[in-house]
């Protein structure tokens, strides 16, 4: 059987080769998922533990716990959690990095011994030990601290740097702690021996640094248990035990133990004597798990569409296929061959092809996991990091999953053909019964949920928005409905496709010519069989259009809110040299500030034009006894034409024209629309606002000349969450006036410097390297737009739309040129029969090119409407998932020309090779020869 | 009068290896106008090979056909092709009712096809109904027995009024009873209509209904015979 299997294979090796790389593309694309998605975790996880690292300096994954020994209690509970402490590596399933553990008396007095100049006869000290101190530190003068008491009863210490300088120790000083008396009664005397500080600044196990034990001073561990904690004992103490966790280790899998474990630990040790601290990584973790929530659920349904298409496409394939292969079933069937044989000879088939495609599916899906990673817009690709692609149980599961879902695909058909007898089959082809889905209204159901869906997402944006704020998945529900509506309105349109032929022929019945007339005949008789071509066509190219648009607008608006909301490529703030630190002494000094030379930014190589711009954050403009709290802007109007720009669709004239009539008076403002909306102001009015920064106040009066829908930086709202987390918009207020008016009035306080760089902004940064530029804000357009698109989330969404986009592009040529090869091979003694009534050869060609035109170019023109109005309908949603709070811009559906160029040559490419295909049947035809074979 | 004739037309295939495959060597026939001529002889004698050449859907190796006294072998495809469907109707002799068709659409098509400028339906029913098919009409070919779609085909073949049909073992199909009524429409539309009928057949038993029968072995005429015939009176169809 296996024999007869692979011959069937080798046999019809086109059908089989594009079953199979249908197959190894399921299989690789329905694995990358996991792959990409698990990869993406890690980095998310690891950026999630540096980011903190960087932005806090402060190692990200420590656990402290306390335990407090007081009036003789609590000295069970120190132990338990001192094991807790010790144990915590091994039940967290983390290695440790470093375990600190420092014990300390409570305050206590100390008597200097010896006096000085200086010193304090009495303050206040701890005694402390820390563990391992020798290890990790460096003695700067003097010696490290003995482990015994010396012969005249005093314990040695050390002190860091800080006490030395905050108690005003030096080595040799001697201090009497009264208040402690050690078994014989004798109050604890300690002299200082040493002085020490780390020995490596990036040594971790500085969590605390030197400096934390400024008002310690250290003796040996083991001495400090043997004196204050031995049995019957009852020294007021505590216990820290820092333990650091090795966050490189961490797994994403790992993070909902980690958390609920750290959240016990939390409440489990929240005694009278003990205490841990609530970690600072539990905030990372969760910040992950809403975040990693998010990625999953938004990249798989990305996914989803290009799944669905390929198993359309394997079925279609072996359906075709099977039609290919009746004749030779019902052959095997006259030489006795039982259903059960034939059906195990499909299987066999069938586990054959999958089974390959598994392993090459799983092998390729590595690859195109990396190719995802380096993704970097629609259709383009930039390696920055190389994403770990590793394989896991789920991999391996998805892989089976795919498998399946190929199998059933491939078997389906077969099962279905072997429940009805021939008498069926022949019935099927003479009059074919209507596809189940129009039968079950299935594209009206469809359609009329994605549409409810979309109706009821647009009113709950607001809810939509607050959810996607605070970090929770947007609701799954949105991609999905525009995959269905995709769905549906393919179906419809192919029921559309029935009545539009069915009217045309009917219109001219009478007239048409007989290539016309044939193609009409052959279009609305066998329409129920070429449906799910059709279907299968139109979803391809609308799909095909959906994802482009989709990758390119989200990516498009997220860099616009980007270029808009900084408003040029850099926007630097120099440090000003200023007498502030004066102020101290006399607080009514007068402040000022000195003007780094401008000139100097002339020399950036790149640079197209410099602005200066000042910007005040609280400024308040008094507008009918009310206090409106606003920004203010103060521009040089021809510098900052130069430097920023605005699409003119943002406003409602020319945005060099604003700053044309603002430039006319000194005095003059422009004023953002909501002044004019909100509050009744109209051009011509006087306003007066005051703008103040720390040093500075200045109180001015002005000519509104305008109002600004848009102006570069401006953002018209404000989203935030409030605690029933609804959101709560705010409208921003701006005022913009001119730069030199506002340094007249106040003096000059430091002011933005707004570069345009053409989009490149290298040249700055050796700029500011060779000016040693001393730089107190520093936006980079450039950069921020690199970090979008590395996102996981946008980096997926480009990577997937892309190869989602590739492959549908792939198998709708490989499936439509199939088709229709089968087609018109199916039809040979047909066209034999054209033929000897006499048709020529051209009306043959007449009635395959009405035909094509018909089902091809329907498909792709619904196709292209359908991918169109979906994109139109639900991309302003789906945006939400990417950029919820930046809407500073309105939404723009961006379709790129290239792009449709790109689809549309591969589609008229395929149309290309079927015509070819045709005109070279239908010439080589020879009518006695087609005729025959209608005799077999 | 001969409505065609071939002289010496040889047929020759190529066959792999460099072989050739003599099908037709040295025909010489003529088809009586208004008669029925029959093409009589065993499987692979080259008798379909032979009506096809005089049905202008295949062009002879050698030789020349003449029709209506016109050499055939100056013709293009087209003008060929516009002969067929005007000037002739073919029925073969597996099936070749065009499947998208209903019965009556199939009987239309060759009127769209010849140009018909008649009463379209009238002349369709007219056939149908000679056919014994009329009932019939609305069905698709697939649901009709092999007998009914031969009739149909039929139908087809004469609904434009052409000048010759050509029936390709019209009968090889049927049942006897089916084949003898097959055969009397045939013979009614040369005494009725004034048609001219080449058809091809191995069964012997049909021998009578033809005017004129050619012989055909191994590719070549071995007999041609003429049946004497009284003009039919009306009536003696069926």
């Amino acid at each position: 059987m296996l024999h007869l299997v692979l011959q069937r294979i080798l046999h019809k090796k086109w059908m089989v080769a594009s079953l199979l790389i249908g197959n190894i593309l399921l299989v690789a694309i329905t694995v990358s998922y996991p792959l990409y998605r698990d990869a993406s975790k890690r980095h998310m996880l690891t950026d999630g533990f540096t980011n903190y690292l960087s932005e806090k300096n402060e190692y990200p994954m420590a656990v402290r716990t306390v335990g407090r020994i007081r009036k003789g209690e609590g000295r069970q509970e120190t132990a338990d959690i001192r094991q807790f402490a010790d144990e915590l590596g091994s039940r967290m399933e983390v290695g440790v990095r470093e375990h600190i553990r420092y014990r300390n008396l409570v305050t206590s007095t100390a008597r200097s011994l010896i006096l000085r100049d200086g010193l304090e006869s009495e303050q206040m000290i701890v005694i402390g030990a820390l563990e391992d101190l020798e290890a990790h530190s460096r003695i700067l003068s003097g010696s490290m601290c003995a482990d015994s008491a010396a012969p005249d009863g005093f314990m040695e210490a050390v002190i860091s740097q800080s006490a030395m300088i905050e108690l005003n120790l030096l080595i040799g000083d001697e201090l009497e702690f009264g208040n402690l008396k050690d078994r014989s009664g004798e109050p604890i005397r300690v002299r200082i021996t040493g002085v020490f500080n780390y020995d490596d600044p990036s040594d971790v196990y500085w969590y605390d640094s030197p400096d934390s034990y400024r008002n310690a001073v250290l003796i040996d561990p083991g001495l400090f248990e043997q004196l204050f904690m031995s049995e019957g004992l009852s020294y007021q103490m505590n216990e820290t035990n820092t333990v650091l966790l090795d966050y490189k280790a961490v797994r994403p899998e790992q993070v909902d133990y980690l958390l609920s474990f750290s959240r016990d630990m939390v409440t489990a040790y929240k005694t009278a004597n003990t205490e841990i601290e609530t970690p600072g990584y539990i905030g990372i973790l969760e910040a992950f798990r809403s975040e990693e929530n998010r990625i999953s659920v938004t990249l798989a349904i990305l996914w989803a569409p290009v799944i669905v298409l390929l198993s359309a496409f394997i079925f279609m394939i072996s359906r075709q296929m099977l039609e290919l292969e009746e004749n030779e079933i019902a052959l095997l069937k006259s030489r006795g061959a039982s259903k059960k044989q034939i059906m195990r000879m499909f299987l066999l088939q069938a586990l054959i092809l999958s089974f390959a495609s598994l392993a090459v599916g799983i092998i390729l899906g590595i690859p195109l996991c990396r190719i995802l990673g380096a993704s970097s817009a629609f259709l383009q690709f930039k390696v920055r990091r190389v994403l770990k692609a590793e394989l896991s149980a789920d991999v391996l599961l998805f892989g089976l999953g795919a498998v399946a879902v190929s199998m059933a695909m491939t078997l389906i058909p077969v099962l279905r053909r072997e429940k009805s007898s021939i008498v069926d089959v022949k019935r099927r082809k003479s009059r074919s019964t209507r596809p189940l889905w129009q039968k079950l209204f299935l594209d009206v159901l469809l359609l009329a949920v994605s549409v409810y869906a979309l109706y009821n997402f647009s009113n709950q944006e607001g809810e939509m928005t607050a959810r996607v704020l605070s970090g929770k998945p947007l609701d799954p529900l949105v991609f999905l409905a525009s995959s269905l509506f995709i769905l549906g309105a393919g179906m419809a349109s192919v029921r559309i496709h029935g009545l539009i032929v069915g009217g045309i022929y009917r219109v001219g019945r009478k007239k048409w010519s007989p290539p016309v007339y044939t193609s009409f005949l052959q279009l609305i008789r066998t329409r129920n069989r070429s449906a799910f071509i059709m279907v299968f066509l139109v979803l391809t190219v609308s799909f095909g259009l959906f994802n482009m648009t989709v990758a390119r607008t989200i990516l498009d608006n997220a860099e616009k809110n980007i270029d808009y909301l900084q408003g040029a490529d850099i926007v630097v703030t120099e440090y000003w040299k200023n007498n502030t630190a004066y102020l101290a002494i006399d607080p009514e000094a007068e402040v000022t500030f000195t003007e780094p030379d401008f000139g100097k930014y002339g020399q950036i190589k790149g640079a197209r034009s410099i602005a200066k711009v000042f910007r005040s954050s609280s400024a308040v403009a008094k507008v009918g006894g009310k206090d409106i709290s606003s920004s203010f802007m103060g521009i040089d109007t021809r510098a900052f034409g130069e430097t920023t720009d605005l699409d003119s669709d943002l406003l409602k004239y020319d945005f060099r024209d604003y700053l044309n009539v603002l430039s006319r008076n000194p005095d003059a403002v422009l004023l953002s629309s909501d002044f004019r909306d909100k509050l009744g102001l109209k051009v011509g009015d006087t306003v007066t606002y005051t703008f103040s920064g720390t040093y500075y106040t200045g109180t001015l009066s002005a000519v509104i000349y305008g109002f600004f829908d848009h102006w570069p930086s401006y953002s018209p709202v404000k989203l935030s969450i409030m605690a029933d987390e609804s959101v709560q918009t705010y409208d921003n207020y701006m005022i913009v006036g001119h730069l030199s008016t506002v340094q007249e009035a106040v003096g000059i306080f430091p002011y933005e410097i707004w570069i345009d760089m053409g989009g490149d902004t290298s040249g700055f940064y050796e700029f500011a390297e060779n000016e040693e530029l001393r730089i107190v804000r520093l936006d980079d357009a450039a950069e921020k737009k690199a970090a979008v698109a590395e996102d996981p989330l946008f980096q997926g969404t480009n990577g997937i739309l892309t190869m989602s986009f590739i492959t549908i592009l792939l198998i709708c040529g490989i499936g439509y040129v199939i088709y229709w090869m089968l087609s018109i091979r199916s039809r040979e003694l047909l066209f034999g029969i054209f033929r000897a009534m006499g048709m020529t050869r051209k009306e043959i060609m007449t009635m395959l090119v009405v035909e094509q035109a018909f089902t091809g170019g329907f498909g792709i023109i619904a196709g292209l409407l359908i991918g169109w109005l979906a994109s139109r309908l639900y991309i302003p949603v789906i945006r939400i998932a990417y950029s919820a709070a930046d809407r500073a811009l309105p939404f723009e559906l961006v379709i790129k020309s290239g792009d449709v160029a790109r689809l549309m040559t591969v589609i008229v490419l395929m149309f290309g090779i079927c015509m070819g295909v045709l005109v070279n049947q239908i010439y080589r035809m020879k009518i006695s020869q087609a005729l025959k074979l209608g005799e077999d | 009068m001969n409505i065609i004739e071939t002289k010496n037309v040889d047929r020759v295939f190529d066959l792999a290896g460099g072989e050739k495959l003599y099908a037709l060597r040295d025909i010489s026939v003529g088809i009586p106008a208004g008669a029925l001529t029959i093409l009589k002889g065993p499987s692979g004698s080259g008798k379909t090979t032979l009506m096809n050449i005089i049905g202008a859907l295949d062009a002879p190796s050698a030789g020349s056909v003449l029709l209506e006294g016109r050499e055939t072998a100056g013709m293009t495809e087209d003008e060929k092709g516009m002969i067929r469907r005007k000037r002739f109707g073919f029925v073969f002799q597996s099936v070749s009712l065009i499947p998208i068709m209903t019965v009556y659409e199939n009987v239309e098509f060759a009127l769209r096809l010849s140009g018909y400028d008649g009463d379209p339906a009238e002349r369709v029913n007219k056939c149908l109904r000679l056919v014994g098919l009329l009932a019939r009409a609305d069905h698709m070919p697939q649901e009709l027995s092999g007998g009914e779609q031969q009739r149909v085909a039929i139908a087809r073949a004469i609904a434009h009024r052409p000048g010759v049909v050509f029936a390709d073992e019209p009968t090889a199909e049927l049942d006897s009873q089916t084949a003898v009524s097959v055969v009397n429409i045939f013979r009614e539309l040369v005494q009725e209509e004034g048609i001219t009928v080449v058809m091809t057949t191995h069964d012997t038993g049909l021998m009578e209904a033809g005017d004129r029968i050619y012989t055909l072995e191994d590719g070549h005429i071995t007999d041609m015979r003429e049946n004497p015939r009284e003009t039919a009176g009306p009536g003696n169809g069926d």
